[in-house]
Formats: C-alpha cells, sequence, structure tokens
C-alpha cells in the first residue's frame, strides 16, 4: 500500500489482485473517493495441477487436483449435493471413463468432435479479453457432455464456490467467461447453465435458498438470472434472453476454435447486490445439464467481487 | 503444410470417436494414434468424426 495526498489529506492507493483490495479512486464533486474492490472468491484454472496418468490427455477430473475450498460433482462420490428437492447431483464411479466426464478441467479441446473449446483462456481472473489458446499453459473448466454425462434433463452437476460473507458490502458481482458450442443440425445440441445461491455447503435447493428465488426448484426452474454477457469480442452485443438462465448457442459464429474471433470466451456477469447483508454464509453453485453428447460448456477465470 | 512440432508433411486423416477411444485414423480407416481413452462411451456419438491432419508425432489439427 502506498500512500498518497489529496488537498492535504492521506488517501490510501492500494493495488492487489486475486482475493486482496483493490482500490478504484475517482472523484465526485471534487471530492476524491474510494471504492474498495475485494475479490471474495476466485478459481484460476491455470492454477490446478493436472495429474490424471493417461497418456496423452491433459485432462482431469479427480477432487484431489480441485482447490479444497471450491467443490464439483462428477468423479467422486465424496461430494453428493443436492440441485432441488431430494434430487442429487450426477456423480461417476469407477476409475475408467469418468476421469474426464461432468465437470473436467485440462488444456487443449475436450474430447467429443463438434463441441467444446479447443483451449483455455490467454488472460487472466483481470482478463478483458476471451482469446483463447490450445496451449498447456491455458487450463479450463467443462462440462463433457459425453456419456454417461448427458440423459435427458434429468443428470445435472453442479460447481460450487467456497463460503463468502456478504454482510457489509455495497455490491456483489459474479464474473466468469463462457464458451458454450454445440454440434449443428439438430435441437438440444447446447447444454444449459444455471446459477444458484444458498447458505447450504450441499445444497442447491429452493429449500436452503438465501432469498426467494435463488435457489432451483427443479433442474429448469429456480435460480439467478445471468445477465450482461458479452456476446462479441469487442463488447458491441449483449446477450439477453426472456430466459437467459437457459444458455443459447453463445460460439455460434461457427468456431470451437477459441484464437479466432467466433470462438473467443464471452463473459457473464451476474449482479449479486439484491443478496447483500442477507446471510454470512453464501455459496454459489452453477449447474449444467444437457440433452446431447455435442453440449459441451467450458468456463474460465471465475470470480465473485464485492465493493 | 508441415506439422509444428516435428517438422513432418501433415497427412490428412479423421477424428472418430470409437467405442473406447477418441483416435485419429488415416484414410483408410486405420488407427493411427489414440488422442484420449474413454471406455465406456455409448450412444449415437460413436462413430461420430471430423476431417484432420495429422503427424506421425502425434500432433493433429
Amino acid at each position: 500500500m502506498s500512500l498518497a495526498k489529496v488537498n492535504g489529506i492521506a488517501i490510501a492507493d492500494i493495488a492487489k489482485i486475486n482475493g486482496i483490495a483493490k482500490a478504484d479512486m475517482s472523484k465526485f464533486n471534487g471530492i476524491t473517493v474510494s471504492a474498495v474492490e475485494t475479490t471474495l472468491a476466485s478459481l484460476h484454472v491455470d492454477d490446478l495441477t493436472i495429474v490424471d496418468g493417461r497418456s496423452g490427455s491433459n485432462h482431469a477430473n479427480y477432487d484431489s487436483y480441485f482447490p479444497a475450498n471450491w467443490k464439483k460433482s462428477g468423479k467422486s462420490a465424496d461430494w453428493n449435493p443436492t440441485i432441488y428437492g431430494s434430487t442429487k447431483a450426477y456423480s461417476f464411479s469407477g476409475t475408467s471413463y469418468s476421469y474426464q466426464r461432468g465437470w473436467v478441467f485440462g488444456t487443449g479441446g475436450t474430447p467429443s468432435s463438434g463441441t467444446g473449446a479447443t483451449g483455455g483462456m490467454v488472460g487472466d481472473l483481470d482478463a478483458t479479453s476471451g482469446v483463447g489458446a490450445t496451449s498447456t499453459a491455458n487450463k479450463y473448466i467443462y462440462y463433457e457432455a459425453s456419456s454417461p454425462s448427458y440423459s435427458g434433463s434429468t443428470r445435472g452437476h453442479l460447481l460450487r464456490t467456497p463460503v463468502m460473507d456478504f454482510t457489509g458490502v455495497g455490491t456483489i458481482t459474479l464474473q466468469f467467461w463462457i464458451h458454450a458450442y454445440g454440434i449443428s443440425g439438430g435441437t438440444n445440441r447446447v447444454g444449459n447453465l444455471r446459477i444458484a445461491l444458498t447458505d447450504s455447503a450441499d445444497s442447491a435447493s429452493s429449500a436452503d435458498e438465501i432469498a426467494s428465488g435463488t435457489g432451483f426448484t427443479s433442474m429448469s426452474a429456480g435460480g439467478l438470472t445471468l445477465n450482461g454477457c458479452v456476446y462479441e469480442e469487442d463488447g458491441s452485443q449483449t446477450y439477453t434472453s426472456a430466459n437467459p438462465t437457459a444458455i443459447s448457442q453463445l460460439n455460434n459464429a461457427g468456431s470451437q476454435d477459441v484464437t479466432t474471433a467466433g470462438g473467443y470466451y464471452r463473459r457473464v456477469t451476474v449482479d449479486l447486490s439484491d443478496y447483500k447483508s442477507i446471510s454470512s454464509t453464501n455459496y454459489i453453485y452453477i449447474l449444467v445439464y444437457s440433452a446431447h453428447w455435442a453440449s459441451d460448456i467450458c468456463l474460465d477465470n471465475i470470480k465473485v467481487i464485492a465493493s | 503444410m508441415n506439422c509444428p512440432e516435428c517438422g513432418n508433411e501433415l497427412l490428412n486423416g479423421q477424428y472418430v470417436c470409437t467405442d473406447t477411444d477418441y483416435e485419429v485414423q488415416d484414410l483408410g480407416g486405420n488407427k493411427v494414434f489414440t488422442v484420449y481413452e474413454s471406455h465406456g462411451i455409448d450412444g449415437d456419438e460413436i462413430s461420430s468424426k471430423h476431417e484432420v491432419k495429422y503427424c506421425s508425432c502425434k500432433y493433429y489439427i
């Protein structure tokens, strides 16, 4: 932290990233004010270690390589969260194909042809561009839709943030970058992504919701609204929909290739400010499900910011 | 077009999902190398394919 003086008064000029305060200095009616920005949670996928022991594959599902305070359903039955009612997230057993199904983190392309990204983002948590790369240095997390992940709308998979305290903050924003491309030639070829906010470490259900409507009441109902999805790389278009919690084909310029504009990751923001000061115990859940094997959804650089 | 990894000429082939793995095949349908092992795939993904260029060093694009 460095100190500067304005009109004889010392002010803080703070600039730290990844979980630590970041100052936004501005002037209002001639008076210098500071809005302190804090990252409540972040998932920098490039930091994850991929050791799956399988020749030629830079992909992993194993919980032991995932941040301890984040959770994902998929490989292990150790975490078996509730999506809604008594419906649990789908878990794989055994050690064969399951390392690359459900929520997976990896580099390069996803296994199936005709869906998924060809790599992760070049930028990090503070990225302003969704340009990607195929390098093993550019990791990302994705929902691998291939069998047995998908099954109509009956199998969902959850990704969960660490616990966060929303008391005493002004604004709260969830931000992540997404690549959603499903193979052409049919309906239901793009996966669904939905967001819930609850006070339970093991449930995204409306029974545990923070406020009315923040939890899931079914696989396709309840939860939060996604908005502010930057559709074009230059921000010239914004994704809006009457049902924005169901992701459409964002990368419909026809590209899995993250190195070209049609395949760049798109930034999504979700304003959570309505839920400040309700609870000191908050978990955000990201649910994915699909009705086709070619419905991979890729995410990168997830963070929750308060100011 | 040459391989950016080893410099050899890239060949035409196909990326194919089989019931045991994802693999690169030559134009005669012969397996050249495995890309991902993935036992247990079922459904209509099996036999899905797209054209690729590949190298004997296992690079493909």
